[in-house]
């Protein structure tokens, strides 16, 4: 960032705030992240500052709904980075952008699973991560953005939606076909629908040898329903290897558990799996999609090229599941 | 881009060492001298490179996997409902599928 935009930036910000240091953290093909540190009066703080990045090519969720949602989210008392400051205006840096206190922990996945410690354990982590999740799910906040779920069974939905995106792409699935039907003829009737975060897993989930200190990337939050993060969380193709069935970390008993001891509902196991299922189905079909990205040359990367690769072992978690 | 091949690749008549070889030879350099000096985002990139290798050497010793007969077909009877619990048809998608794991996934599991 130049010295004008600095300028701007620090124009933006509370009276009597300097910037005093100013690194990028990652820069994503969508969004940028900068660490940001300020004196507020004498005060150092820690910031990140989050905006778009110059080619932003996909419908991503604007900054400004993704600063609804953290607002909402911190209200509710998740552990998310507090939401300081939303800017719309795109002559201070180029973009629109949001600033948030920065958090510290861990949250790269191959070094969670592994860790007997962060968290306070393996147990004591995923109890805690069951809270976090159980207060996703209690926002009430209006969030107008957000589409109403549609009278229609979760489950059922979610394969509507699978099928459309298979019907879009060019090579026939048949295992991934087999799941969905498998999902459509066990889908219950009707669930509760609560605000689920849509991508809770390992990976996404920053830990410090406390507790959790940071539930990240709010994208793809939605109405749902509440096993569906659960089963998120749990699916194998998102435990880095590790045998233990909580996203990696810990046990379902010590997951469950947490959740229901903040949410007051009882899990449903049986339906956990369901979406556990239904969970390895999406995560093909992104696969498929980020495929297709290099394969349409659209933007080739061997990174995306490899993704495909994992389709047959989740066709294979699937199938297992199913049969 | 180049995307198809051969059902069967016939290498006998080709110079040793023959490439899939020649590709194991390329993989264990790239971890073995190259890997080692690197850290962060080469890192990362050398190992995918190294990835991408051991899949391409898998499909070149590993024989083939046609697509499953009428495969479009399928979809839509699956999708209907026609082979609501039909075991026969699990059995060949497994078998199909454990072809697809043999070149596509590590050979840990």
């Amino acid at each position: 960032m130049d010295e004008a935009k600095r300028a701007a930036l620090t124009a933006r910000l509370p009276h009597g705030t300097r910037i005093t240091g100013m690194s990028l953290l990652s820069g994503g093909a969508i969004q940028q992240n900068w660490a940001l540190n300020v004196d507020i009066h004498g005060q150092p703080a820690q910031w990140v500052l989050r905006t778009d990045s110059a080619a932003t090519l996909t419908h991503s969720r604007p900054r400004g709904e993704e600063f609804a949602l953290l607002k909402a989210a911190f209200a509710a008392g998740v552990a998310v980075p507090e939401p300081l400051l939303l800017c719309n205006d795109t002559s201070v840096i180029g973009a629109p952008f949001f600033i948030m206190r920065r958090v510290h922990g861990t949250a790269a996945g191959h070094l969670l699973v592994r860790s007997e410690t962060l968290g306070g354990g393996r147990e004591a982590a995923v109890a805690a991560l069951g809270r976090e999740l159980a207060r996703i799910h209690s926002v009430k906040t209006a969030l107008p953005f957000l589409t109403p779920h549609p009278p229609i069974a979760p489950m059922l939905r979610f394969v509507a939606d699978m099928r459309a995106h298979l019907d879009a792409t060019r090579t026939p699935r048949p295992v991934l076909e087999w799941g969905l039907r498998y999902l459509e003829r066990a889908a219950p009737a009707a669930a509760d629908i609560v605000l689920c975060h849509n991508d809770f897993r390992t990976g996404n989930l920053m830990l410090n040898a406390q507790g959790v200190t940071g539930v990240l990337d709010w994208e793809f939050a939605a109405f749902g329903d509440r096993h569906e993060d659960l089963g998120w969380f749990c699916a194998r193709c998102w435990r880095f290897g590790s045998k233990h069935e909580a996203g990696g970390i810990g046990s379902r008993a010590a997951l469950y558990a947490g959740y229901t001891a903040e949410s007051g509902h009882p899990v449903d196991d049986a339906q956990v799996r369901l979406w556990e299922i239904a969970a390895t189905i999406r995560w093909a079909v992104i696969a498929i999609s980020q495929a297709e990205r290099h394969l349409s040359g659209a933007e080739e990367n061997l990174e995306l090229a490899l993704t495909g690769h994992i389709v047959p072992e989740l066709e294979r978690d699937i199938l297992r599941a199913t049969t | 881009m180049m995307e198809e091949c051969s059902d069967l690749v016939d290498i006998s008549g080709m110079e040793h060492p023959h490439p899939p070889a020649l590709l194991a030879a390329a993989r264990a350099a790239l971890l073995e001298k190259v890997v080692p000096a690197l850290e962060g985002a080469p890192k990362f990139q050398a190992l995918m490179i190294a990835n991408a290798i051991a899949i391409a050497q898998r499909a070149l010793e590993g024989g083939t996997v046609p697509e499953l007969p009428h495969a479009a077909e399928l979809c839509a009877a699956i999708r209907a409902g026609l082979h609501d619990d039909d075991a026969a048809l699990a059995a060949t998608l497994a078998q199909h599928n454990e072809a697809r794991c043999r070149i596509s996934s590590k050979p840990s599991r």
